[in-house]
């Protein structure tokens, strides 16, 4: 197949990946402007002061999409993580066991899809704040997590985001568990979880890593609409999304500042472009 | 392929100039779906909007927010405005019977009757023994100073001097509800298929979040001068799709000026169909008395000193507000405004050590809480940012979700917290009302026996004047002395209508715009 | 099959039970009550008002009025919206949404069967690409972003649709194409990596050495297999558009449930936000057994029943 370019895929998506983190990480720092410094230029076009412009407030609007890069970035990942581990596991078991298990294991499922997303941020954010507080200054935090009630959308949106995962992989497992490999391995008595490891992961990895790079944006918009209801990133903080919407409500007849919506917007499309490449290369040198 | 696309884009064409429905004469949008039109219930100014134009109360206001007549065709009272005598006129329901003063007398017991649980039951108390009765003190109603002397003649005894009575009278509260209709379908008589009104519209059809849909009462006392047949009343949440309506034709009028995209303002002011004008609403930070640091009079004044006010009103609201420093909007007559606090960098400074933290050091964390909207954000980090630079004090933002900032509110739960207030009737005491001790509306735990004592002998006050007066200090010790609270402007209302088109609306301090006197110019 | 349907739906039970109960109990304990407002209630009236909705006493008391209740098939008043059942309010407001959301779904899945299988087909080609940069794209433009795009485009500066409103064809253009054209992109990336997978089997192989045209492969063969990570997705893919729909019915002021469902969670207005959350929960049950019946009758190896 054709390797050596897809080496090249996957070093330069991996070079740009990396370079969003490092300028997530420090890009800020490096900045002429605190993201929170207002002045009197509102809505500027870019020029050579502000590369990408400034918002509402007059403040530069390339330190806030570096700044929110954090939060979307660690969105992402956990978002990516929990419907890694946690989704890809529940959806191999269930699959194959089949039955009684399949079906108890989906109706879970169902149970936490059902329940209104918001109202379980809004009451994990009333009973968990004080405690998580106290756990981010334990360990400290604070720097890549302006707030504590981040963990907590975090960890709402954790908990629905290997749902779908799960469903897919689950579907998927159904179909492979009756092909001619997957019945030989289990005449030759090997047990369930080798199977499930050696024969049926390496074939549900196209799929598996196809939906990870569709749930990293799923979760940063998921994140946008529950900051936009007022639960997530807070003022004067922003986050992709946050920036997103606030560039969407720009979009009108009258007068359009489009760089308020371009500067996140590429950003994101960059960041997901790479990964996705990631992915297809990934996957195009794991398959067959 | 391409014939069949080119037919469906034709088709769209023509089918674009029709997404206005042909047989309504005026569309506007109204805000946000009202919850209810019974006077008893409604709270919000777009369910007040509909209920005014369903129902007419004993006064009513006109286009220019003047006073005039409604149900009753002339009042007197006596020499101490403690007695009212309503006479009214030979009108009807919309089925034909006769409105007679015991609608009203009926309909304000309905409100104070403690089972009804009314939000506004409290405008009310300005009738003798109404407070009593509504929290269960007095059981026998007819102790209460609303009789019907006749069938058009209505007597109100009241429990102080209240020149402005006759203003309060013409306030939602006091709409007369149709009572055997109430009797019969219980809190379902509002529904279009029962609804019995006496004002100038009917309601057609409530279509939820989409549109209520009026029709002209062909019962009503002055029918002839309603000229608009049919009305539509649009429910809309997003500015830009209020805007995206009306410059697409599809809406001819929006009423409500938090729909009105802030960042666009000053685009759209340029406009002639921008129209802005002050009313009697107040936006301002609350302080927490009741906790440290804002219990200390020098913090809360230096945090009110350090807002630039001007700065905000040029910069985020743009909508021509007026910079605030007293609680109450001008432009009542005979009140003078008090004098409170105003920008004043040096001098903040100078308070703020004078409370113990010279130059903001070691200032605790405190926050600034908010709920949710674009406006509240933006002024909030304005601010944020004033009192980072003129105090060094980093204050955090804190924006909850429209039922947890309540909660907060109400538990004192907050340091600062953004609030408004709207005037419900022309007169200081509908806003210096809050700040009594103990009212549900005052929210700061902030007690001034001095205060408290000033506005329950102003309302003794029979000569005009002296009241004025009193009010004027209470407000005084309101804002330039003690400062629970820190305003920092004044609201514009503002209405988007092409004016050479449309008449019979105009800005004014009630921010009351009438639908029986609007019309279409260019039609008779 | 019927007793896999029959197996199902007996679980389905304890499931609803535990859904309802548990939105129930959530709304009941976040912060804030449903009367708050600007204007302060006064404590005799909140109590009141309280009583009247038989939200009073204790949660177990709560509990089992609202259990009550449902027992006898009412969905119980609107606490913000007086005098209007929840039934009314659903009954009124969901066939917009549906409406509008089955033209959603259809519109999604059609464009990623369409786009994914052509994008599969044509690998590593510059069709391939250019399809997934395409998809791409709409990953990166949600509803919220799409939306006043495609206002601007096609209502404001040609003012060939409406801006807003409900009620012609015209109407539905705009919102279907908003909520739909996202999550078409999600499914062409969905269907083009599983059929990547299945072009590339064995049997496949065999069917084109014995001489199967490439359509026939392509249509009768692949895509039956490689459709069946999107009827997975399907379920989900339905109550994400019926929660995404809540910003598209705000924006194009649509009379639908989905900003009914926010506001109430935000209003706390307790029943509503249960029925909506009946209606949501039966449709994604319904989705599912149908996804898994689907999917058994296209694969014939799976073995559900």
């Amino acid at each position: 197949m054709v390797t050596s370019q897809n080496n090249k895929t996957i070093l330069f998506c991996l070079l740009v990946l990396g370079l969003v983190v490092l300028l997530a990480a420090v890009g800020p720092h490096y900045s002429a402007y605190d993201q929170k410094a207002t002045s009197g230029e509102q809505f500027s076009p870019p020029s050579s002061a502000h590369w990408f412009g400034t918002d509402v407030h007059g403040r530069d609007l390339l330190t806030r999409v570096l700044s929110g890069a954090r939060i979307s970035l660690l969105v992402g990942a956990t978002g990516a993580l929990v419907s890694l581990v946690v989704g890809v596991l529940y959806g191999l078991i269930s699959g194959y066991a089949g039955g009684w298990l399949d079906n108890l294991m989906m109706r879970f499922v169902e149970i936490l899809y059902s329940l209104p997303r918001l109202i379980v941020v809004i009451v994990l954010i009333s009973l968990f704040d004080q405690q998580a507080k106290t756990w981010m200054q334990h360990h400290g935090l604070a720097a890549w997590v302006p707030e504590s009630r981040l963990l907590l959308l975090f960890a709402g949106l954790g908990l629905v985001e290997w749902l779908t995962m799960a469903r897919v992989v689950r579907g998927q497992v159904l179909s492979l568990r009756e092909r001619a490999f997957v019945q030989a391995a289990r005449s030759m008595g090997q047990t369930p979880a080798l199977i499930l490891l050696k024969h049926l992961l390496p074939n549900l990895l196209p799929l598996i890593l196809v939906y990870l790079t569709l749930t990293v944006p799923s979760v940063i918009l998921e994140e946008s609409f529950l900051s936009f209801l007022g639960l997530g990133v807070q003022a004067p903080y922003a986050s992709w999304g946050t920036l997103l919407s606030d560039g969407a409500e720009m979009i009108n007849p009258l007068q359009i500042h489009w760089w308020l919506l371009l500067a996140p917007a590429s950003f994101m499309a960059l960041t997901l472009l790479a990964f996705n490449f990631l992915g297809d290369a990934l996957r195009d040198r794991i398959g067959r | 392929m391409t014939r069949g696309l080119s037919l469906l884009l034709a088709a769209l064409l023509l089918g674009s100039c029709s997404y206005r429905p042909a047989d309504v004469d005026f569309i506007f949008i109204n805000g946000p779906e009202p919850q209810s039109i019974d006077p008893a219930i409604l709270t919000g100014q777009p369910d007040g909007r509909i209920a005014s134009s369903v129902f007419e109360g004993l006064t009513t206001h006109n286009s220019r927010g003047q006073l005039i007549p409604g149900m009753a065709e002339s009042w007197k009272h006596d020499s101490n405005h403690l007695v009212y005598t309503f006479h009214l006129r030979d009108a009807s329901w919309s089925n034909g019977e006769k409105v007679t003063a015991t609608d009203f007398v009926g309909s304000w017991q309905r409100i104070l009757e403690p089972a009804t649980a009314s939000p506004y039951a409290e405008l009310l108390f300005f009738i003798k023994n109404a407070e009593e009765y509504q929290k269960g003190r007095l059981k026998d109603f007819s102790k209460v100073g609303v009789q019907a002397l006749d069938a058009r003649t209505l007597r109100v005894e009241l429990k102080n001097p209240t020149p402005f009575f006759p203003d309060v009278a013409a306030t939602t509260t006091y709409l007369p509800a149709h009572l055997p209709s109430v009797a019969r379908y219980g809190e379902s008589w509002t529904r279009p298929e029962y609804i019995v009104g006496n004002g100038p519209y009917l309601l057609k059809a409530w279509k939820f979040n989409d549109r209520i849909e009026l029709e002209r009462n062909e019962r009503y006392w002055r029918k002839e001068q309603v000229r608009l047949r049919r009305i539509d009343a649009l429910s809309v949440t997003q500015s830009n799709t209020a805007l995206n309506l009306y410059l697409t034709g599809q809406a001819d009028l929006i009423i409500d000026k938090s729909l009105v995209p802030p960042v666009l303002i000053d685009k759209l002011r340029t406009r002639t169909d921008f129209h802005a004008f002050t009313f009697l609403a107040n936006y301002f930070y609350r302080f927490n008395v009741a906790r440290p640091p804002f219990n200390n009079l020098k913090i809360r004044q230096a945090f009110s000193a350090a807002i630039d006010r001007q700065r905000i009103v040029n910069k985020i609201t743009k909508a021509g507000e007026l910079p605030a420093t007293c609680f109450v909007p001008p432009g009542l007559p005979g009140y003078l405004a008090s004098g409170g606090i105003d920008y004043n960098p040096s001098q903040a400074r100078q308070w703020l050590a004078e409370g113990g933290y010279p130059s903001g050091q070691n200032f605790p964390h405190v926050e600034l809480l908010y709920n949710k909207t674009d406006l509240n954000e933006q002024v909030a980090v304005e601010i944020q940012t004033l009192w980072r630079e003129v105090l060094g004090v980093p204050v955090e933002l804190k924006r909850q979700e429209w039922a947890t900032y309540f909660k907060s509110l109400d538990d004192l739960d907050y340091d600062i917290a953004r609030s408004s207030w709207v005037g419900d009737y022309p007169d200081p005491l509908t806003f210096l009302d809050c700040f009594v001790t103990g009212r549900g509306n005052n929210r700061t735990g902030w007690s001034n026996a001095a205060y408290d004592r000033i506005l329950e002998q102003s309302s003794r006050e029979t000569d005009p004047a002296r009241r004025m007066a009193a009010l004027h200090q209470a407000e005084d010790i309101l804002v330039a002395q003690e400062c629970p609270i820190a305003p920092i402007y004044f609201f514009a209302g503002i209405l988007f209508y092409d004016g050479k088109r449309l008449g019979g609306i105009d800005g004014n301090l009630l921010d009351e715009h009438p639908l029986r006197e609007i019309y279409w110019k260019d039609r008779n | 099959m019927l007793s896999f349907i029959l197996k199902r739906l007996l679980l389905t039970l304890p499931v609803f039970f535990i859904v309802v109960s548990g939105t129930f109990l959530l709304m009941r304990l976040a912060p804030g009550s449903p009367f708050g407002a600007e204007r302060k209630l006064s404590p005799e009236n909140e109590a009141r008002l309280q009583q009247r909705f038989h939200i009073d006493g204790t949660l177990g008391q709560q509990f089992a009025a609202y259990w009550k209740s449902l027992g006898r098939g009412d969905l119980g008043d609107s606490l913000k919206y007086r005098n209007r059942t929840v039934s009314e309010i659903i009954g009124q407001t969901l066939p917009n949404s549906a409406l509008l959301g089955l033209g959603a779904l259809l519109l999604a899945l059609g464009i990623g069967v369409v786009a994914g299988s052509y994008s599969a087909v044509h690998h590593n080609t510059a069709r391939d690409r250019v399809t997934l940069l395409l998809a791409l794209a709409g990953i990166c433009l949600p509803s919220f972003v799409l939306a006043p795009l495609l206002i601007l485009l096609l209502a404001l500066l040609i003012p060939l649709l409406p801006a807003a409103g409900w009620g012609t064809p015209g109407h539905y253009i705009l919102p279907m194409l908003c909520l739909g054209l996202p999550y078409g992109a999600y499914c062409t990336r969905l269907v083009r990596t599983s059929m990547l997978d299945v072009l590339n089997q064995d049997y496949i192989r065999t069917a084109r050495a014995k001489g199967v045209s490439e359509p026939s492969v392509v249509f009768r063969h692949a895509l039956r297999v490689a459709c069946l990570p999107l009827i997975s997705y399907a379920g989900p893919l339905a109550a994400n558009i019926l929660t995404g729909s809540m910003i598209v019915e705000a924006i194009f002021k649509i009379p639908g449930l989905g900003a009914f469902f926010v506001n109430a969670v935000i209003n706390r207005d307790v029943f509503l936000v249960g029925g909506c959350v009946i209606v949501y929960f039966t449709l994604l049950v319904f989705l599912n057994l149908l996804g898994d019946i689907l999917m058994a009758l296209l694969d014939r190896r799976i073995r559900l029943w």
